[in-house]
């Protein structure tokens, strides 16, 4: 089920409000069971067939989770992590990667599988890392035992569930065992505005900017050259359209969830914005990076061994995190440039602090954040890209070596004037507007406290007239263009 | 401002603008989803196009009964007029699809007698046409359509509460106010004249027939499936217990297209589909009720034979290119199929004969020798066609 189809926001989710509201003045917990019960028909209305891997999933990593609690004082807790982490990963390898290395084992060495095609199970990725997650908090004593109950709607609640953000075990499970604020309109008014404003960046901006991107990637992987204007244009339209697409799910899903009463961790905070790859890397899927940071990049020794060891740790995470998001090389070289970016930031800044330099002024900061974005930019092509070799030609593209071919008369999606209007203005906005948790930071969206945007300071939601109709008006828009939904880009990962 | 108050307002409001929203696309009922009833310069020109053409024409064949209903393809669809004068008045309504094939229609038109029973079809058959294909992989918008099971409900809650519904009430309004005809008209006919860009006759001849010619699809990659003949008699048969009267009628294309089709060694296939129809409509046929009937509209005629002007301003007036007939001559086969002369003046005695077990060899045979008639008359064309065919044969 898509947040964006009217079966969820006419039919789902009305009929959970209206359960969880009911049920809530009863008890917290049957309102939390409510909310559980809901999730696994969220996920299972995708393919109920396909859902039984989260179901064994939660199972077996509450169970894991189980004994951990019991001898992660003593010789047995590494090994017992290590299965239940080994036996997450090789279910994720199983469902997103055998398909893959079955592939490379008969491209590169000849030697045929023969396996069939594994449909992968919905936000498999997703609920695999929360557990992982999980399951490592308990060795290291910061998570306790959990209810079933409890333990299963910390992985399936459904804001979450499918493409994060990629919660944490200490975040949540505070929140369930206690109310954190009492009023259910507070909660409804704020995180309906959230979802709200979610809602119309994925239907007023994400989708009308994707037939601008998908048209010169299309034309790349058949090979067709493309001139310096369709593939800036592609690559910029795709730029705008993953973070509005994304971000949006994100604020819906915090949305969603303040709805409910808990709140999620944030996972973008203007990351266009970002004068550096390092602060991008801090702005962009902030739970993923945490998660990363948490639980790949400190435990393989992060920082601690040097600069080189820090590099290679970098590239390492860096690749792995490429590879996460689907298997393919051009996401791994999507996840490598990354690892090289972020080298080439540590090293900048190392060699600019041996020289005493201080902050960046105002020129500096603006050179970082266009140096960022670009890199940024030319990253994106490997990751839209369903070829290297369509990635290539995009770049060749877009460095002129087919010419610029600018637009002419008739207008087509791979080059037009409509196309890369409309990709500059929203690069434009995501480059100087506040972001959504900014917006509401009245309210306290999230986790994490918000910083005040620099500019547009004034734009604060508040439950005022003035907010209702102008929310009201976003709500019509996106209610009118709601009846083609499209799947979010981040519910492929 | 509680937060009470605040979402009191912002739904209030939120309904409202949907309320209101929802009126406008009711009441100008774009796609003519609501009511058949139009306000003639206000919400007359309809526009069946916008949201699917077949999304929309199940709409209509679910919700509005009819006394005739026409199946076919584009060339039915651009061809037969429901408000053609031959028809005398009678609720008809063209279903025809662009892009079509027998499955599709076999599944329309069993759909139509789910939800009327009309007082007679007419089928507008064709050899092969494009797509070329017997699957439904090129009906663009089929799997949206309740044709293929959706639902009504969240089709006509998306007519209420929709940009493009919205857009195009604006856009009817717009036409309507200045009496202009949309070419997607609400009785499911594609109105080609309203199409304001011109035809050049010559080059959209030679542009469809290179379609046809293609070197492994259309008339070079046709394969002989029994199934097309059996799928259109259960629609037959299903009319016919419905007391329906079936009328079916062999595309009349144009003499270049039956050239194409003879250099090409197609013409006993050809002849062969012309038998089975007959065969099947003959079994289709009880002794009771009106007897299925068959025309052939394809023989070399004063229509089908009609000259193509070699000035690109010049108008034909039967033919918009070799496969597509205009209105005019759909008129003659309507006035042909239900005896209407007198509605719509005299129909040319070569053109259109009913096939039966007992003349469709003589009726084949005719054609044959329309053939050699033809190619004396215009050996030019006829070079033309071959020539055609020659250059894009498969090296």
């Amino acid at each position: 089920m898509l947040f964006n189809s009217p079966l969820f926001l006419l039919g789902f989710l009305p009929i959970c409000l209206l359960v969880f509201r009911l049920l809530g003045r009863v008890s917290w917990t049957a309102a939390l069971a409510s909310l559980t019960v809901a999730s696994f028909i969220f996920y299972a209305w995708w393919d109920p067939v396909h859902s039984w891997p989260m179901a064994v999933s939660i199972l077996g990593n509450f169970v894991c989770g189980l004994v951990l609690v019991r001898v992660r004082g003593g010789r047995w807790g590494t090994p017992v992590l290590a299965l239940g982490v080994g036996l997450n990963l090789a279910m994720l390898g199983w469902f997103k990667y055998a398909g893959f290395i079955a592939a490379n084992l008969e491209h590169l060495a000849g030697i045929r599988v023969g396996l069939d095609p594994i449909l992968l199970p919905l936000g498999i990725s997703f609920f695999t890392f929360t557990q992982i997650a999980y399951l490592v908090d308990v060795r290291r004593k910061v998570a306790s035992e959990p209810g079933l109950m409890n333990y299963s709607l910390f992985v399936t609640f459904f804001p979450h569930l499918i493409a994060g953000p990629i919660i944490h075990h200490k975040e949540m499970m505070p929140q369930f065992e206690s109310r954190r604020r009492h009023v259910f309109a507070d909660d409804f008014a704020a995180g309906s505005a959230l979802f709200i404003i979610g809602l119309s960046k994925k239907l007023l901006f994400a989708d009308p900017v994707a037939q601008f991107a998908s048209g010169a990637f299309v034309a790349a992987a058949q090979g067709d050259p493309l001139g310096m204007f369709a593939a800036w244009q592609g690559a910029l339209a795709y730029t705008v359209q993953i973070y509005f697409d994304f971000s949006a799910y994100s604020d819906m899903a915090v949305g969603l969830a303040r709805m409910f009463g808990i709140d999620l961790p944030v996972n973008f905070n203007s990351p266009y914005q970002a004068d550096s790859i390092i602060e991008f890397w801090r702005r962009w899927h902030m739970t993923l990076s945490r998660f990363l940071r948490d639980y790949l990049y400190v435990p393989l020794g992060g920082n601690r061994h040097g600069p080189w060891r820090r590099h290679l740790n970098l590239m390492a995470v860096m690749l792995i995190g490429g590879l996460w998001h689907g298997a393919a090389w051009t996401f791994m070289v999507w996840g490598g440039l990354h690892g090289l970016y972020l080298i080439t930031n540590h090293l900048w800044r190392e060699v600019r602090q041996r020289r005493g330099a201080g902050p960046s002024g105002p020129l500096g900061r603006a050179a970082g954040v266009a140096a960022t974005l670009l890199a940024v930019v030319v990253a994106w092509v490997f990751f839209r890209a369903t070829s290297f070799d369509g990635a290539l030609a995009m770049l060749a593209g877009m460095a002129g070596l087919n010419g610029i071919g600018l637009p002419t008369g008739a207008e087509s999606a791979t080059a037009s004037w409509q196309g890369m209007g409309l990709a500059l203005a929203l690069l434009g906005l995501s480059l100087v507007a506040p972001n959504s948790q900014q917006i509401m930071r009245h309210c306290h969206p999230g986790l994490a406290p918000v910083a005040a945007p620099d500019r547009f300071g004034g734009l604060v939601w508040q439950p005022t007239l003035r907010w209702a109709a102008a929310l009201a008006v976003l709500a019509l828009a996106s209610t009118f263009s709601l009846w083609s939904p499209t799947e979010f880009l981040y519910y492929r990962f | 401002m509680a937060a009470g108050r605040y979402l009191k307002a912002f739904f209030g409001l939120f309904a409202a603008g949907l309320a209101a929203v929802a009126l406008i696309n009711l009441v100008v009922d774009p796609y003519a989803s609501f009511h058949w009833r139009d306000i003639r310069g206000f919400n007359d020109q309809k526009h069946l196009k916008r949201g699917g053409g077949r999304v929309n024409k199940a709409v209509i064949l679910s919700r509005y009964p009819f006394d005739l209903l026409f199946f076919g393809t584009s060339r039915a669809e651009l061809g037969l007029d429901p408000n053609s004068p031959a028809l005398g008045g009678v609720a008809a309504f063209n279903a025809s699809q662009a892009g079509t094939n027998m499955t599709e229609i076999r599944i329309e038109a069993l759909f139509a007698a789910r939800h009327q029973t009309p007082r007679a079809i007419v089928i507008g058959l064709d050899f092969i046409a494009p797509p070329f294909t017997d699957d439904l992989s090129a009906a663009a918008d089929f799997p949206d359509s309740p044709f293929a099971g959706r639902s009504l409900a969240p089709i006509l809650l998306e007519r209420l509460l929709s940009w493009h519904a919205l857009v195009d009430c604006f856009t009817v309004i717009g036409h309507s106010v200045r009496h202009k005809p949309d070419p997607f008209t609400k009785f499911g006919y594609y109105d080609r004249t309203a199409v304001r860009s011109g035809i050049d006759h010559r080059k959209a001849f030679t542009q469809v027939l290179l379609e046809f010619l293609e070197p492994r699809s259309g008339y070079r990659g046709y394969v002989h499936r029994p199934e097309r003949v059996t799928q259109l008699a259960e629609v037959v048969a299903r009319y016919h217990a419905m007391g329906t009267r079936v009328l079916l009628f062999v595309s009349p294309v144009h003499a270049h297209q039956l050239e194409a089709m003879w250099d090409l060694g197609l013409f006993p296939a050809f002849e062969q589909w012309k038998r089975d129809l007959v065969a099947m409509a003959a079994q289709a046929d009880h002794g009771e009720g009106a007897p299925v009937q068959v025309w052939d509209f394809s023989g070399y005629s004063s229509i089908t034979a009609e000259r193509i002007p070699e000035q690109s301003d010049a108008r034909m007036r039967w033919y918009w290119e070799s496969s597509h007939y205009t209105k005019d001559t759909g008129d003659l086969v309507l006035a042909r199929l239900f005896s209407a002369e007198d509605r719509v003046g005299a129909v040319p005695a070569d053109f259109g004969v009913r096939l039966s077990p007992d003349n469709v060899e003589a009726a084949l045979a005719s054609i044959r020798a329309g053939h050699d008639w033809y190619a004396k008359t215009f050996p030019d064309e006829v070079e033309a066609v071959r020539n055609l065919v020659r250059s894009t044969a498969p090296r």
